[in-house]
């Protein structure tokens, strides 16, 4: 790694470390984002203004809610039982009735703006809370008060985001999915946090938008002013401020290497993907957006690993309610773009916050993460959710290379009942006439830890297995992915984990039942060289992933890969595994691959190793 | 008309979460909810008003439900408070 100097005269480049969420490099201005609550308007509105405020009261509840379900919308695998519950009662907060009764009251007869009779209503309710000897109790305050605040700033949205200027990286002591949405619609090159971690939700949008976002970068804001030039660099996980002509010239070089994510076509797409030593590895990616495709289209790739139909269907209103000519049209999108190397498509991955309402529904669940989810629900509700979606996908796949990936699958009796119903669907399209491929190849998830202790037995059943890496980690090691203290436990690259991989991959050798790898871990640049040296052939990540997976996949040799993973399985912990990782990979490739800066047409695909 | 009295048993008392559910679960039926604590006296139906109630685990409620389904309601909300609302006690 480079280190550069520091004491040149007069030179006020800094750098600030932390830890990188979404990779990628971006060059632009400062902007602050202070998350305080916006400063309310204490005068008295006149009379002919009371319809007018309840009006602005009415929309801003309402965005509110949307900006609540928009967050849960991108983080649907982060089904954290302390996240959703936090959502959900916050959810529950906004619709409060006899509160926005109250507020309303109060413009009314008060006179107050919306904003004032929000502060004082939910202020005094507050008040109460914080009168209590309980902490436990004391904390509803804290989730009041987050509730007020996004209620205050749905309520002046129009004005929140005047001052951001073109080409800004935000630098905020912390952000969430919403924040990121909002800014993104401005212009947003990247974004620094000095809280927050790789898992969050905002982290996984930021991966889908493609933005460089640092994290933890706990020095940023005591650092950084408005309007300073910084260099965001999500990949390496630092910020540079105020850097020196040559950094940003060193950083322009290596972002016109990376970006856009998908290359412009620099790639020759009929070069085959392999190791040095000639190991050939399919890369694909994992999309959720249907505005994902059209990136997808324009690079070379080998299609998709991992379309999760739950985000893709949510896009046109309740996943659970799209009508299956709908779902046909959008599978056959997906296939188009994903081309010859086809479109693995999950089924509905649902949580608990899912069920919709309605007594039928039943009491909500202690620990949804590990309950009624994925293949269980759509078992459960076969004629509402899993037989459309089966049908949409046989009728899609006439025209596409489709493959069927079940969510959160337990016990091979599960898979049996669905490829029973398979069948059952096909007969039926065929009896009615309709065309369709029912060459569907079938495929589990690997994400509870039964399924990967019993791979063996699945595989006379299924034709691949993806490992969900991102919950099979969070079961194996009970580690909550999403949020609280055990967080920082949450790593895939656990032995235990890495063992678990092991297993599924030689299970799926004696069968010749391909093993992919598509959880946010495939996109991580020290783990792909220990996924291939466990015998992984086939990674999904992330669109803005793809481009350094692919160049650091050209640059490792396999059997060298194979000495690494048999050493970091006898590795202590995740650190030590990603001790050994890193000073494997400042050994064994050039600095010049991992920096990016040669073009690697031209490179000798021997050279390193 | 139901009155019922009901303790808090689970040590992180009446929550967020806990409260939540409450009103989740009060509000799948038709007749209406209170929840008493000395004089003071919330809706049901109202997880802000729910949380304010402040109560910790020991503490005693007064429920009322009133309407057709009350009963069912009533056995609903009792359950909830028996289970600890599912967490430690």
């Amino acid at each position: 790694m480079d280190e550069p100097s520091t004491d040149v005269p007069g030179d006020d480049e800094r750098i600030i470390e932390g830890t990188g969420a979404a990779p990628g490099v971006a060059v632009g201005t400062a902007y602050r984002h202070e998350a305080s609550a916006p400063r309310v308007h204490h005068g008295a509105i006149a009379p002919d203004e009371v319809d007018a405020e309840l009006d602005r009261l009415a929309n801003a509840v309402q965005r509110a809610e949307q900006e609540l379900e928009t967050v849960r919308t991108l983080a649907p695998d982060a089904l954290a039982a302390d996240t959703d519950a936090i959502f959900e009662a916050q959810a529950l907060m906004l619709r409060d009735e006899d509160v926005l009764q109250a507020i309303r009251q109060r413009i009314r007869e008060e006179k107050e703006p919306a904003g004032t009779a929000v502060q004082e209503v939910l202020g005094a309710h507050r008040e109460r809370l914080e009168e209590s000897d309980d902490a436990q109790l004391r904390t509803g305050a804290d989730d009041l008060l987050e509730v007020e605040q996004r209620l205050l700033r749905a309520l002046r949205r129009s004005t929140t985001m005047a001052h951001i200027g073109a080409q800004s990286v935000v630098v905020a002591e912390d952000l969430t999915a919403t924040d990121l949405l909002r800014f993104h619609q401005h212009d947003l090159l990247g974004a620094v946090t000095a809280q927050g971690g790789p898992a969050s939700h905002a982290a996984i949008v930021a991966r889908a938008l493609g933005l460089p976002f640092l994290v933890g970068a706990g020095e940023a804001l005591q650092a950084v002013a408005s309007g300073e030039r910084v260099i965001v660099d999500g990949t390496e996980g630092r910020l540079v401020v105020q850097p020196r002509a040559a950094t940003v010239e060193e950083y322009r070089q290596r972002s016109a290497d990376t970006s856009p994510p998908m290359g412009r076509g620099t790639e020759k797409t009929g070069r085959p993907l392999q190791t040095t030593d000639g190991h050939p590895v399919t890369l694909r990616a994992n999309v959720g957006l249907e505005a994902e495709l059209d990136r997808l289209r324009s690079g070379p790739g080998d299609g998709i690993g991992l379309l999760r139909t739950e985000l893709f269907l949510r896009a046109k209103g309740d996943p659970r309610a799209v009508p299956e000519e709908q779902q046909v049209e959008l599978y056959r999108t997906a296939a188009e773009a994903a081309g010859s190397a086809g479109a693995t498509i999950r089924l509905l991955d649902l949580g608990d916050k899912d069920r919709g309402p309605g007594r039928a529904a039943g009491a909500p669940e202690n620990n949804p993460v590990w309950g009624w989810r994925g293949l269980r629900m759509l078992l459960d509700r076969p004629d509402e959710l899993l037989r459309p979606q089966l049908r949409a996908l046989l009728r899609a796949n006439q025209e596409g290379v489709l493959r069927v990936l079940l969510p959160m699958v337990t016990d091979v009796v599960e898979v049996r009942r669905v490829r029973q119903m398979m069948d059952e669907e096909s007969d039926r399209l065929t009896e009615d006439g309709v065309p369709h491929d029912s060459n569907l190849p079938l495929g589990i998830m690997v994400e509870v830890p039964a399924a990967a202790l019993q791979a063996p037995a699945f595989t006379e059943l299924v034709d691949f297995f993806s490992v969900g890496t991102n919950d099979l980690t969070q079961y194996v090691l009970a580690a909550d992915r999403g949020s609280g203290r055990s967080t920082v436990r949450h790593d895939a690259l656990h032995p235990a984990v890495l063992g678990l991989i092991l297993r599924v991959v030689e299970a799926g050798r004696m069968s010749g039942c391909p093993v992919e790898v598509c959880g946010e871990i495939a996109g991580d640049v020290q783990a792909v060289p220990v996924l291939l040296g466990l015998g992984v052939d086939t990674l999904s990540v992330s669109l803005p992933s793809l481009p350094g997976v692919r160049r650091i996949i050209r640059s490792v040799g396999y059997d060298a890969a194979k000495a690494l993973a048999r050493d970091v399985l006898q590795a202590d912990d995740a650190q030590a595994v990603r001790r050994r990782a890193r000073a494997w990979i400042d050994t064994h490739l050039s600095p010049a691959e991992t920096a990016g800066s040669q073009d690697e047409n031209a490179r000798d695909p021997t050279a390193s190793d | 008309m139901i009155e019922r009295t009901v303790t808090i048993r689970n040590r992180a008392g009446l929550h967020t979460r806990p409260a939540s559910m409450l009103v989740k679960t009060a509000s799948r039926f038709d007749a209406e909810v209170y929840l008493r604590r000395d004089n003071y006296e919330i809706n049901g139906k109202s997880v802000i008003g729910v949380m304010t109630l402040a109560a910790e685990q020991g503490a005693t409620l007064t429920l009322v439900v009133d309407g057709t389904d009350e009963t069912e309601a009533a056995d609903a909300l009792e359950a909830l408070f028996e289970d600890g609302f599912g967490e430690e006690m």
